[in-house]
């Protein structure tokens, strides 16, 4: 068996000895000074610890993680308390926090090099498609923010779940009612995880949210398919554009060639029946 | 410190829920295939993706105008009549009534240009005329559900002549009351954007819905479901339920660009601005009677959504029905089976008293 090869790593050799070239040229030309964005951009672009695609399967794969801590740590907790002495307030507590930690890590968004890259000026042929995954690239950090932000507010909604929950348990206690099966206490955890969602989900910032994080995937769709619209005119094959007026037109035709049986097909219209006189109507 | 579950309680209650749990996987593997739509229906006329079905009599004619049941777009209409023992259509049509039934289908790519006035002015109206030939009858008894309820509001204010009486089902009309989660998240929704990447997908609303209320709608049915586990009809009951929740079929851009923009965003049905096909709505044109039947525990159609009817339309003879429980218990709940068809075929009843 041969070892593996990497096809790009004479490009990536190319590229680095480049950047060295111009970060050299660079500091000759103006000495002291720091690297404009874009520059900096340029001269991480292609190394190998400055992907310029975030890193989705290790971030997903560090939010697993860290549930998994948080929810070892937690059930850790469980057996150190005496049976009928557990402490809900601050088990409830624990189990906030750590879901407050773990709602802002797994939304966290990427800092990657490639944001940095937004502000370069698009040019030559490729102009047009240029400034596309320009404008994807920021709406995709603009719909990255936008997650982080609905994360927190997620982590709210379980912070104050788990202390609505706690302070039911403990009330439960003092009135000296217990839960008397898991299911129960599971349900009352339900209904306390609904009432504090529910008031995040009414305010007008949630749905501020919700409408932002929307509107910009929603635009990423589109100004995809402008791209992918771009290769398929350079094949000749047909977009969604040209199918959209097809059928467009075909509507309109379909509608005037009802409008034309109906016409030929009409029938007389019957005289209508003498209406007997209607009892007087009633408001209930 | 708080009253837990003893140990040894819990213990067992844990190893019964594993055993439950063991039985809920061949009981949910047997009952995937268990049918919805259990009454005899035939196809009566048909274009592009709709269809005008007829139900076959389950007893003795009852003597009053055929009842043609508008759906919503969302979802599929099967849920009137999903099983023998929950259906509204079947206890419609062993009170002796006739029953018609649009099935809007599934609209395709081809679709995304229909708009409202497609669906009401063409499509609806086909559809009664279709009935009102049949039975050479001037007007029938139209029955609204939901957004379908609202449709035949519209349709009712455009075609007075052609509707006897009508009955909405947790239909909205005033699509901004404060206790209307849906309408505060689709406020700030660009529907311009939105549409132009062609019709909306049916799970991006059923996602929506199912974030109404997630912790309920997402696990605690499911944990629920086990504790039915040993129970075979319950696991089917669920299982209807649960494939015509997530068999939601694709919006035409169109339309359901027009429905949010016009209805949710700009209320335009209740502000009296609503303009289809470029004819005024007037609600206050639906002169015929009116029973409105809204549900108390509604999360998807507040009862304060359905009940600003009253103050709108200008018939004197306005019925607002309220029924103890949510917008689907409506058609498949003990309540809702016990009491929505009796109030309909009463009303009918008496409002042909009155013919």
């Amino acid at each position: 068996m041969s070892e593996s090869h990497d096809p790009t790593s004479a490009w990536r050799e190319a590229l680095a000895q480049g950047q060295q070239a111009f970060l050299k040229f660079y500091a000759e030309q103006a000495p002291g000074q720091p690297l404009p964005q874009f520059a900096e951009w340029w001269a991480k672009f292609g190394a190998p610890k400055a992907s310029p695609v975030p890193d989705a399967a290790g971030l997903y794969l560090a939010a697993c993680d860290h549930f998994f801590n948080l929810t070892r740590a937690f059930m850790e907790q469980l057996p150190q308390q005496p049976n009928a002495g557990m402490d809900a307030q601050s088990l409830a507590k624990k189990f906030a926090a750590g879901l407050e930690e773990w709602f802002q890590k797994s939304g966290a968004p990427g800092k990657t090099a490639w944001t940095q890259g937004l502000e370069l000026p698009s040019l030559g042929v490729t102009r047009q498609q240029q400034e596309l995954w320009q404008r994807v690239l920021e709406l995709t950090k603009r719909y990255q923010e936008l997650q982080a932000e609905l994360s927190a507010q997620w982590s709210s909604v379980g912070r104050e779940a788990a202390q609505k929950f706690g302070a039911e348990l403990a009330a439960a206690s003092k009135s000296g009612k217990g839960f008397a099966d898991l299911k129960a206490l599971y349900d009352r955890w339900i209904d306390n995880a609904e009432k504090a969602y529910s008031a995040h989900a009414h305010q007008e910032k949630y749905a501020g949210l919700l409408a932002g994080l929307t509107n910009t995937l929603n635009e990423i769709k589109a100004k995809q398919r402008e791209l992918i619209e771009c290769w398929a005119q350079q094949f000749d094959l047909p977009t969604r554009t040209e199918i959209n007026s097809v059928h467009s037109r075909l509507k309109g035709i379909q509608q005037q060639l009802h409008a034309l049986h109906e016409k030929a097909g009409a029938k007389p219209k019957p005289k209508p029946k003498p209406k007997r006189a209607r009892k007087p109507a009633r408001k209930r | 410190m708080t009253q837990l579950p003893e140990p040894d309680a819990l213990a067992r209650e844990l190893a019964e829920f594993g055993r439950r749990l063991g039985m809920a996987l061949p009981a949910l593997n047997g009952a995937a295939g268990a049918q919805v739509g259990c009454s005899a229906k035939h196809a009566v006329f048909s274009r592009d993706k709709f269809t005008l079905y007829r139900f076959e009599p389950l007893a003795r004619p009852a003597g009053l105008r055929p009842v043609l049941i508008c759906y919503a777009l969302v979802n599929r209409p099967y849920m009137m009549d999903l099983q023998e023992d929950r259906s509204l259509i079947r206890a419609l049509l062993k009170a002796g009534l006739d029953v018609y039934l649009i099935d809007w289908g599934y609209p395709d790519g081809a679709d995304r240009f229909l708009g409202l006035d497609d669906y009401i002015n063409d499509y609806l109206d086909r559809c009664v005329q279709r009935i009102l030939d049949a039975h050479d009858i001037d007007s029938v008894n139209l029955l609204g559900v939901c957004q379908g309820g609202t449709f035949s509001l519209c349709y009712t204010a455009l075609q007075p002549d052609k509707v006897k009486n009508l009955i909405t089902m947790v239909a909205p009309v005033d699509f901004k009351t404060p206790e209307n989660l849906l309408s505060k998240w689709v406020q700030g929704i660009d529907v311009d954007l939105m549409t132009r990447s062609g019709n909306v997908q049916g799970a991006l609303l059923n996602l929506a819905f199912l974030s109404l209320m997630p912790f309920r709608l997402t696990q605690q049915k499911y944990v629920g479901l086990v504790g039915s586990a040993g129970n075979t009809p319950e696991v089917e009951n669920f299982m209807r339920m649960e494939k015509w929740i997530f068999d939601s079929p694709d919006q035409a851009a169109a339309a359901f660009g027009e429905f949010i923009r016009w209805f949710y965003q700009e209320n335009r049905l209740i502000r009296g601005t609503l303009e289809i096909g470029g004819r005024k709505i007037d609600l206050a044109s639906i002169t015929q009677p009116v029973l409105n039947l809204y549900a108390l525990r509604d999360h998807l159609v507040p009862p304060s959504a359905s009940t600003a009817l009253g103050g709108c339309i200008g018939s004197a003879d306005y019925s607002p029905v309220g029924i103890d429980t949510g917008h689907i218990g409506m058609y498949v709940s003990g309540t809702g089976l016990r009491e929505v068809p009796s109030k309909i075929v009463d009303w009918l009843h008496s409002q042909a008293a009155h013919e």
